[in-house]
């Protein structure tokens, strides 16, 4: 089977620029965001200096409409947010082999400014959330 | 690595403009305020090595559908 990825086709204004990269990839530093309506409101984020490399990404409003994670301004440093419109979250998922167990990352979300297409994984240093919020929480 | 010893109150200064100081003491607990330039990003060392693995197990996926999943989702939504 063709990798869905191998091929992708993405503009140049597409290109959200991650500035230091992910944690644990500090190299990669360009991702599209990639959405299949059948997927929603599962999405991707794929490097486009890899294809390789790729993210499962949730809104996280979507699994916790009370997802309000405490970020300081200067963690938003950087990032030029001048309206609330212009801010877009993930968090990225973590599928498990019983995709019934798949989580999210809710102690690092991703901030991207879509005006400015610049993003970054903000780090969360509170005991509100875990690395591994579950996704399909009904299910169980 | 550079050890220093420092009583409550005092501090330590990285380059010209990050300064650590010992704030409380409390048995095996030293907590440490932290002046540093809006640009620098402090956190607790084992919260981004958390954020760190699990960004590489969630990078792990490679060639999945995420059919399933989306189905999955829609299911529970309908509960």
């Amino acid at each position: 089977m063709a990798d869905m990825f191998e091929k992708l086709v993405f503009k140049q204004e597409d290109i959200i620029s991650f500035k230091d990269g992910i944690p644990g990839f500090e190299k990669f530093h360009s991702f599209v965001v990639v959405t299949l309506t059948e997927h929603a409101p599962f999405e991707w984020l794929v490097c486009t200096e890899d294809t390789s490399l790729r993210f499962v990404i949730i809104n996280p409003l979507a699994i916790d409409p009370g997802y309000n994670p405490d970020i300081t301004k200067t963690q938003l440093e950087g990032l030029g947010f001048n309206s609330a419109d212009d801010v877009l979250i993930y968090v990225i998922v973590t599928l498990r082999t019983n995709l019934l167990e798949s989580t999210a990352n809710f102690v690092g979300p991703l901030f991207i400014n879509k005006k400015k297409m610049v993003g970054r994984q903000i780090v969360v240093d509170s005991e509100k959330y875990s690395v591994q919020e579950p996704v399909i929480k009904n299910s169980r | 690595m550079l050890v220093l010893t420092r009583k409550l109150g005092e501090s330590i200064r990285i380059g010209d403009d990050i300064k650590i100081t010992v704030v409380e003491l409390d048995g095996r607990h030293a907590k440490l305020g932290v002046e540093a330039p809006k640009q620098v990003i402090v956190h607790r060392e084992e919260v981004y090595e958390r954020i760190q693995a699990e960004n590489k197990a969630a990078a792990l996926v490679q060639k999945v559908d995420l059919h399933d999943i989306a189905e999955m989702w829609k299911q529970r939504k309908t509960k």
